[in-house]
């Protein structure tokens, strides 16, 4: 077994929806209108390895990398990094070790910045040695494959690509032990998107790091991870290794997403399984299983008890009344 | 093969700016059979966005197409057509459906008001003499448009009507878009990456949805999208679009099994997908810039088979098996 890099236990984020100014002890406004972004989320990452969060928009995803990192104050919950308790005063200590790369590389960057000021800046907040800052910025810029005639381009100058080999160099040059990924590659092309997934793959084989890797794209994340974590509305509902979760999935909502990728080959349109209705609403979501109004296995007991994380299988996970069977 | 409803000739469009010229497009060829689904792909810039609005004629004015293009649908020259013929071209013979329904339906009426605008066009242009103020012509124009709504999967049509885009999701609104674009029964539907805004989930729906209601209606589309596993779903052709121009155009699934150009096959092999090693195939460098004026094979710097010849004249489109068709100089 692996050491463990980072566990996060029961991670929430509320937010308030709408109504008064103002906020009681706990940080929410009293109006009874909650979003519950990230509702009770609980994972351990290994050093080296990547775990994949994949879900569809507005699940919480980025709430929860965002939270994991104290970028946004959770409501509740235990973020550890290497055994101590993560808090929001302590993270400019802790920073340097766990940086992030964000989804859009055209807003993410500061377009009055060059590039080499850009992956420099971080540095500056672990020490002021310039002549050495200066050196590891240029090796950064090798690594991440752009090349010295870069490194006085303003953002606009560079392609997406570019942009986001800069992001991902700004994020690597405190020589971070975890970086959280959040969606690095959606706003890239097919080809581009390879280029920037090669290199986060070649960096974590040189520098042992650990990926908290967030897409919507399911074959990304199978690529790019050693375990999976499906979100649904807030709630981790299935969990286990790369293999095991896309090809035994046990949540129906996990069946269906997998069923919903396009493939290259045309699907048989009754192999597909049409997920039922509409997202509902975060805002003080019903009791029970938050999948249960659009299950097609749904009883009784999914509307009234929310379904815990067990395990069913070797590091597999599920939380699901009635985990269903997929055999074939 | 049957009269084709959409041909596109040579064309070639250039985008005029303050920074100088870019050249979107040049000399696409291809051609849509009726009834016919065709998938056009390529990355960002290629020029598929482009090739749609010169079609539907919605090009913005700083755009020039050059001499020598031809559009012909039915037969007739889209593009020596007068703004009047074009206006009764748009909607009863080629409709749109473009990418992010928020920006794309209009932000202060409600749906019905949206919806039977078009079916009230369509109705006047089918019958000159028809009152459209009449209370009755104006019931029945509210009820087309509740059958559309029911008939695109929109629950409880009759008060989706009275909301507005912000009160639907995002597969809603593109629901409501697919809806007005057949409303006025087109020949040809122009789908500018119809799903790309959308969840997983919800764009199985939306693609089943479409390639049911196009084959029931009869119509013809042209399926934009930057994903290749999109297309492959409801495609009966697909086309590969580099830089400005057709690279191939082959029939499904062939042209994901046996794949010839190698752009097309870079392309497919760069996708990460169940079994994939774990580096990925990669197309070194970037696509060439719109600014440079285009001269020979647009794809020879990236070219893994690239020779001194790609450097001349730019390849034509060769057919190299039934309905195979290519544009490089290895076939």
């Amino acid at each position: 077994m692996c050491a463990e890099l980072l566990r996060v236990e029961e991670l929430k984020k509320y937010f308030p929806a709408k109504g008064t100014l103002f906020y009681n002890e706990s940080g929410v406004r009293e109006t009874g209108h909650i979003v519950h972004a990230v509702d009770g989320v609980s994972f351990s990452l290994d050093i080296n390895s990547t775990l994949g969060v994949v879900g569809e928009s507005g699940c919480g995803k980025t709430t929860l990398a965002r939270a994991v990192l104290m970028l946004t104050k959770p409501t509740s919950g235990n973020v550890y990094f290497e055994g101590q308790q993560l808090s929001y005063r302590m993270m400019k200590q802790v920073r340097p070790e766990m940086q992030i790369v964000f989804q859009d590389p055209f807003s993410s960057l500061d377009p009055r910045m060059r590039a080499r000021d850009i992956v420099a800046e971080p540095l500056t907040v672990v020490s002021k040695q310039n002549v050495e800052a200066k050196k590891r910025v240029e090796t950064i810029f090798e690594q991440v494959g752009l090349s010295a005639e870069h490194l006085n381009k303003l953002p606009n100058e560079l392609s997406g690509g570019q942009r986001q080999r800069l992001a991902v160099g700004r994020a690597i040059v405190t020589r971070p032990k975890l970086v959280v990924l959040d969606e690095p590659t959606s706003a890239l092309d097919a080809s581009t998107q390879a280029q920037i997934l090669n290199l986060l793959t070649d960096l974590q084989d040189q520098y042992h790091m650990s990926y908290l890797f967030i897409s919507h794209n399911v074959n990304v994340v199978r690529h790019m991870s050693n375990r999976i974590a499906v979100m649904y509305m807030g709630k981790i509902v299935e969990t286990g290794t790369g293999e095991e979760l896309m090809t035994k999935p046990r949540h129906p909502y996990t069946c269906t997403l997998i069923s919903s990728v396009p493939t290259l080959n045309r699907q048989d349109p009754d192999k597909v399984i049409e997920i039922k209705g509409e997202t509902p609403s975060p805002i003080n979501p019903p009791p029970g299983c938050a999948y249960s109004p659009r299950c097609p296995f749904a009883t009784s007991v999914c509307r009234e008890t929310t379904p815990r994380l067990e395990e069913i299988g070797r590091g597999h996970y599920v939380a699901c009344h009635h985990p269903t069977n997929f055999n074939n | 093969m049957p009269e084709p409803i959409l041909s596109v000739r040579n064309l070639r469009l250039v985008f005029e700016s303050m920074r100088g010229r870019f050249h979107a497009l040049n000399g696409v060829k291809l051609d849509i059979a009726p009834g016919e689904v065709l998938g056009v792909v390529g990355e960002s810039g290629c020029g598929k966005s482009s090739l749609a609005l010169a079609t539907i004629g919605l090009l913005p004015s700083n755009s020039r197409i050059m001499n020598g293009s031809e559009i012909l649908f039915n037969g007739k020259n889209l593009l020596s057509m007068s703004d009047g013929e074009m206006e009764l071209v748009r909607g009863t013979g080629i409709s749109m459906i473009f990418q992010e329904p928020l920006t794309s339906l209009n932000p202060i009426f409600t749906i019905g008001d949206q919806l039977t605008e078009a079916v009230r066009i369509a109705a006047i242009r089918r019958d000159r003499k028809l009152d459209a103020t009449k209370r009755s012509a104006k019931e029945e124009f509210k009820e087309q448009g509740v059958s559309w709504l029911r008939r695109v999967g929109i629950p409880d049509p009759e008060s989706a009507l009275e909301r507005y885009p912000h009160e639907l999701s995002g597969g809603m609104r593109q629901r409501v878009m697919i809806s007005m674009a057949l409303a006025e029964r087109p020949a040809l539907m122009l789908a500018d990456e119809p799903t790309s805004f959308l969840d997983v989930t919800t764009q199985a729906q939306i693609l089943r949805l479409t390639a049911s209601l196009v084959r029931d209606a009869g119509a013809s589309v042209m399926m934009i999208s930057h994903d290749l596993a999109v297309v492959a779903q409801i495609s009966d052709r697909v086309v590969v679009m580099y830089a400005g121009i057709v690279v191939e155009d082959a029939p499904v699934p062939e042209i994901y099994e046996k794949p010839l150009h190698p752009y097309t096959q870079a392309l497919l092999s760069c996708l990460p997908r169940p079994g994939a090693a774990k580096r990925l195939e990669m197309i070194p460098g970037a696509p060439p810039s719109l600014r440079d004026k285009p001269h020979g094979c647009p794809y020879a710097p990236r070219c893994a088979y690239a020779k001194e010849i790609c450097n001349g004249d730019t390849p034509k489109l060769k057919e190299v098996s039934p309905g195979h068709h290519v544009a490089c100089i290895l076939y």
